[in-house]
């Protein structure tokens, strides 16, 4: 291998090489590759939902054309209101998908900010409570609480950002204050301290980024988590409200068609499980390119 | 050593306090009446303080809320708001359906779960292993809901040969598909979760001297090598039963068992809220207590593990 341009000595800006090193790393791996594009193909196809679902999702019903098989006019089949499958899974990904992000945005913003202050606290009363906080939350299935929370706040899709969020803020939280722990130990947070740095200055520019590689792995790995519990909260009428399509209220409605109609079933599960497989793959991927002890 | 189990007992009671308050704070933000909810929206004004006042919620909610910590200690969780059943004894009667559940889905996990993982681990690279990681990342990835309609419809509408949904007399042919949903779910973490920690312990030097010693394969893999990967497969395992016995909600509505998990979610969606925490709590203390007994197994798995 060629030399690059001259590093820095001492690895100075340790951040940004360490990132650009793991995505040459993920581009090596094929099936990581393969996760991303579908990933990507996915985000496509909910970005651009009203241009490549044939028929209209909500308003292109026709009762007398109810219940049919996959044909050459609905490539699966049409539901019981006879609107087209295939538009609603279209329209439904983007249901998931801003799901999957938007509730990771919320739990990182809870996970990020409470297990900073915790960590960097650590052994104060500030790190006593975050910590027994995060203890109640973990005696509760996850699902059970973003149950009650939904019920509570009333069911609809900012609902289910928030509630799926809420749940998994414990998590990220002993993850970032594990990691804080060990990195508030080392010389140049000393450093950054001794040259009269803000406490918060410390923790987001000096400490936080030092975390990102976990971080990103645990949040690509939660957005797969997230979309199988919006499906769960939608299929028990808790999600998006009808008739707005989501994947998880199609199954629940396929449900009293199982003898009829199974595609009604299996469109929309197969949706789900190739989106969660996408994630998956490409976390995997993550993992392992981001892994500091990873072989090459 | 007792020492500890001690202590840890002693700290689980301010979690589960935490957890019947957020509980009750939860259910007090909740907009609407739960009196309306009993008597109905046409009931008159009398009727509605009448039941306000039999079921204690004029009270300060302070009040309210010790005195249902008073009698949730000495093992009385209340009624439930809307057919006055006694909570404790509904509890009683759904938690076998969800431990039969949980056993049999736990029994199908570990039989298919740790072998298919400590198998890809020993033949790392082969078509075998690539095989195996395929079939538990698709396992890890496929909805419960979708499984759990996929199997009713081939095994129960296509073949017949089983039953959809129900109970039935109780027999086990019952619960089978239920148990397969979760066992496999759970088996596919257990297989992608053994083949990693087999892999790391594969590579340790201990092994290659077993090896180098003359030690059969199976001598090493076995005895060697899986007894020290048991900790974290324990841990994992641990986990799915502490999951598994707060009822898995999802099928057990799909499969339409009467167990725990479908008892609390159908309280949650009628804000039921005396059902709701007491169900709540009854999770958090299985849930607490399978992670407590967890912590005695490792000193049986290994022997370095001590507690002072």
């Amino acid at each position: 291998m060629k030399p690059r341009t001259q590093e820095p000595a001492g690895g100075v800006y340790v951040g940004e090489s360490q990132l650009l090193l793991a995505w040459k790393r993920l581009r090596r791996d094929r099936v990581a590759m393969f996760g991303l594009a579908l990933v990507a193909l996915l985000s496509l196809v909910a970005i651009f939902a009203p241009w490549i679902a044939p028929y209209d999702p909500i308003t292109d019903y026709n009762l007398r054309n109810r219940l049919q098989a996959p044909s050459k006019d609905h490539w699966l089949g049409t539901d019981a209101s006879g609107r087209d499958v295939f538009s609603r899974i279209v329209y439904g990904a983007r249901i998931s998908l801003t799901v999957g992000f938007a509730s990771r945005i919320v739990t990182l913003i809870l996970g990020l900010g409470l297990g900073a202050l915790a960590g960097y606290y650590a052994g104060t009363w500030v790190d006593m409570v975050i910590m027994r906080l995060s203890e109640i939350i973990d005696a509760l299935p996850s699902l059970f609480v973003a149950i009650a929370i939904a019920v509570a706040v009333g069911p609809g899709i900012y609902t289910v950002f928030f509630a799926l969020g809420f749940v998994g803020w414990a998590d990220m939280c002993r993850l970032i204050r594990g990691q804080v722990l060990t990195i508030r130990e080392q010389q140049f947070v000393e450093a950054a301290r001794a040259i009269g740095c803000s406490t918060p200055r410390i923790v987001f520019r000096h400490i936080l980024p030092q975390v990102l590689a976990p971080v990103i792995v645990t949040v690509t790995m939660g957005v797969a988590g997230a979309i199988m519990a919006e499906t769960a909260l939608s299929f028990l009428g808790l999600g998006a409200q009808p008739p707005t399509p989501t994947w998880g209220s199609m199954m629940n409605y396929a449900r009293q068609y199982i003898y009829t109609a199974p595609h009604l079933v299996f469109a929309p599960g197969v949706a789900i499980l190739l989106t969660v497989y996408a994630f998956n793959l490409l976390g995997d991927g993550l993992r392992d390119a981001m892994d500091p002890r990873a072989k090459k | 050593m007792s020492l500890y189990f001690i202590r840890r007992l002693l700290l689980v009671v301010p979690v589960l306090f935490g957890v019947s308050l957020f509980t009750f704070i939860l259910f007090f933000i909740v907009p609407g009446d739960p009196v309306l909810s009993v008597v109905g929206e046409r009931a008159s004004p009398e009727t509605v303080a009448r039941i306000r006042a039999e079921l204690g919620l004029d009270k300060p909610l302070p009040v309210q809320y010790i005195t249902w910590v008073g009698k949730a200690l000495q093992g009385d969780l209340g009624r439930s708001f809307l057919n006055q059943r006694s909570i404790t004894e509904s509890i009683q009667a759904r938690f076998p359906v969800t431990l039969r559940l949980a056993l049999f889905s736990l029994s199908i996990a570990i039989v298919l779960g740790i072998p298919a993982g400590v198998w890809a681990a020993v033949h790392k690279g082969t078509w075998i292993d690539g095989a195996l990681r395929n079939v538990s990342l698709i396992g890890v990835c496929t909805p419960v809901i979708f499984q759990g309609l996929a199997l009713q419809y081939i095994f129960g509408v296509w073949l017949k040969w089983l039953p959809v949904s129900g109970i039935g007399d109780g027999s086990w042919y019952h619960y089978l598909l239920p148990a397969v949903v979760l066992g496999t779910n759970i088996a596919a973490y257990q297989a992608r979760l053994s083949r990693a920690v087999m892999l790391e312990v594969l590579e340790q030097d201990y092994i290659r001297t077993a090896r180098a010693k003359g030690l059969g394969q199976r001598v090493v893999v076995f005895k060697h090598a899986l007894r020290n990967a048991m900790i974290p497969i324990v841990t994992a395992l641990g986990g799915s039963l502490g999951s598994l016995l707060v009822g898995s909600a999802l099928t057990e509505i799909i499969f339409a068992l009467p167990g725990i998990g479908s008892y609390t979610l159908d309280a949650v969606f009628a804000r039921d809220l005396p059902v709701v925490m007491g169900a709540f709590l009854f999770q958090a203390v299985v849930f607490v207590g399978v992670n407590v007994l967890l912590d005695g197994a490792y000193v049986l798995i290994d022997p370095r593990v001590r507690y002072d």
